[in-house]
């Protein structure tokens, strides 16, 4: 198992987590989407098959987004893919 | 207290929340440095169910710097897993633990070692080492002390581990201190308490009784001085590392109905390296700031050292009682005997035979000479007292780390860098009253050093 698979599974225990937003300067909101394909952004090996990870999207309009995968985050900018998160969002 | 519940975003969080940490010359072994991190404060020994224990998604670790700059040459990352035997009982131990694979303990935990190098090469060094479990009382675990013996591993690579409950071992009277700045022996003289007391007071160690969780390490001294030698003069600067030690977690959370998801890189959420650094130095609309933050950043709260709060407020809270250093603070100039002994180090040449700087940067870093010997006979105020294997020097367990905290505050140590300076009579006689003798169990003369966990069924009584 990878690490980053390692460290995504879901935990045994469930407790609040405090984020740092001081340091990394991360907001309240998060989109978690599952099957979206990130092939024409990603970097490096990007999420194994049926691995969790967690998109935030910091500035719709500027296509500003986070991915978290693994023990990673990915910063990417697509305006295109930021709009379409912006309307599945919306419902 | 040192550092328990010391922000207000980590005193919502208890598992990572770092409390003390302890760096000294191991006095039984002085070829080796101990260095002990305590988290989860104030445990009431009495907790069942659901006994205290470590977090298996916080990353905790203990950072040693050895070239000044205030980022770690040496860290030491210690992870946790709980196993469940039985997941149809309420209990923790169904009948008495008596090893540390009974079958009868029914929530175990077990955590690895990895060390970690200045360029991020990392080694683990052990995998699956088991922690002792709570201290639920004296019917289900009748001899504690050598189930936790049982729990100390010596690794192959040399150093010795140990994570589990022990006894709180900080002292403070914490009742007192936060109700206007009290200190009961002197409450007589309190700006408020003199309408209410005639006489001093006796302190109460507020922490006595409860247990904290432990992550302790002992090392070779060549394991983390810089250029690996193992022996140094008391005057080598090389001699000298700062330790602090940190809490991160992962950035996201999803919470489930039934499992959560972590994931995202691991951010700090508590850090810890001198006492009452952040407790009492950095104020509250910059405390969780500052958790997040390494030492290398420290000097963006230089300031508050330079010119600390509580220098300001002892000569208000004990009118008369501290006029030199009244006047002192009316000059506006920087404390630099405090950013010495907390963000540099002490140079050499202010106190004879000793030093522990690190360079110019400023970084709040529990600084020890490694090269200083345990002291044959040591004084609970450590260096203020004449004893420079103490804090801070390092910090020992039984040192009086707030009363020395006080009186470098009230101005003793200030005549050390300003010649013009008369510390007042007061700042040599300050303290909180208490000492190791007010911690109801008894600190160890070995590894790890802090005593039996106090029982559930015992305590409290």
């Amino acid at each position: 198992m990878s690490e980053h698979s390692r460290r995504a599974k879901v935990r045994f225990t469930r407790r609040r987590v405090i984020t740092a937003a001081a340091t990394l300067g991360v907001g309240a909101a998060a989109a978690s989407v599952t099957g979206l394909s990130l092939a024409h952004d990603r970097r490096g090996k990007g999420a194994g098959v049926g691995e969790n990870f967690v998109v935030h999207v910091r500035d719709a309009k500027a296509g500003a987004l986070d991915i978290f995968v693994g023990t990673n985050r990915i910063q990417v900018r697509d305006k295109d893919l930021a709009a379409r998160l912006a309307l599945a969002a919306n419902g | 207290m040192s550092s328990h519940r010391e922000a207000p975003e980590i005193s919502k969080d208890p598992v990572a929340d770092s409390t003390d940490l302890y760096a000294f010359v191991s006095p039984d072994k002085p070829n080796t440095v101990t260095m002990i991190a305590n988290y989860i404060p104030l445990q009431s020994p009495a907790s069942g169910p659901n006994f205290f224990e470590f977090g298996d998604d916080v990353l905790y670790a203990i950072h040693i710097d050895n070239n000044g700059d205030g980022k770690p040459e040496v860290s030491y990352e210690f992870r946790f897993t709980t196993e469940l035997r039985n997941e149809n009982t309420f209990l923790y131990n169904t009948g008495p633990i008596d090893s540390l694979d009974s079958p009868n303990w029914n929530r175990r935990q077990f955590f690895s070692v990895t060390r970690v190098d200045g360029k991020g090469k990392r080694q683990v060094l052990a995998k699956k080492l088991p922690c002792p479990p709570a201290n639920v009382g004296k019917l289900s675990i009748p001899d504690y002390a050598k189930l936790a013996d049982d729990a100390v591993h010596k690794l192959k690579t040399g150093e010795v581990v140990f994570a589990g409950q022990r006894a709180e071992g900080f002292f403070v009277d914490l009742g007192s201190i936060f109700d206007l700045g009290t200190l009961r022996p002197f409450q007589q003289l309190h700006v408020a308490g003199k309408a209410v007391f005639k006489e001093a007071g006796k302190a109460v160690n507020a922490t006595d009784q409860t247990n904290v969780h432990s992550i302790a390490i002992q090392v070779p001294l060549s394991y983390v001085r810089k250029g690996g030698k193992s022996s140094y003069r008391g005057r080598d600067q090389e001699s000298v590392v700062g330790v602090w030690t940190a809490a991160s977690r992962q950035q996201v959370l999803i919470r489930g109905r039934r499992d959560d998801l972590d994931v995202g890189p691991f951010v700090q959420v508590s850090r810890l390296g001198n006492p009452l650094f952040n407790e009492v130095i950095v104020p509250v609309g910059q405390k969780d700031l500052w958790n997040t933050l390494e030492p290398s950043e420290d000097k963006r709260f230089a300031n508050f050292v330079e010119q600390p709060e509580l220098a300001q407020l002892l000569p208000v809270l004990y009118p008369g009682v501290f006029p030199n250093l009244e006047a002192f603070n009316k000059t506006k100039k920087a404390r630099a005997d405090l950013v010495a002994i907390l963000l540099t180090g002490i140079p050499d040449g202010i106190i004879e035979g000793f030093q522990n700087n690190t360079g110019a940067v400023q970084a709040d870093m529990l600084r020890l000479n490694t090269a200083i010997p345990p002291a044959k006979e040591p004084n609970k105020f450590g260096v203020v007292g004449g004893d420079v294997a103490g804090f801070p020097n390092g910090r020992r367990v039984a040192d009086d780390v707030v009363s020395i905290a006080l009186r470098a505050v009230a101005g003793a140590t200030l005549p050390l860098v300003d010649k013009a300076f008369k510390a007042d009579d007061a700042a040599a006689a300050v303290e909180q009253g208490l000492s190791a003798a007010d911690v109801t169990a008894p600190f160890l003369d070995r590894f790890p050093y802090l005593g039996v966990p106090y029982d559930g069924f015992s305590n409290p009584s």
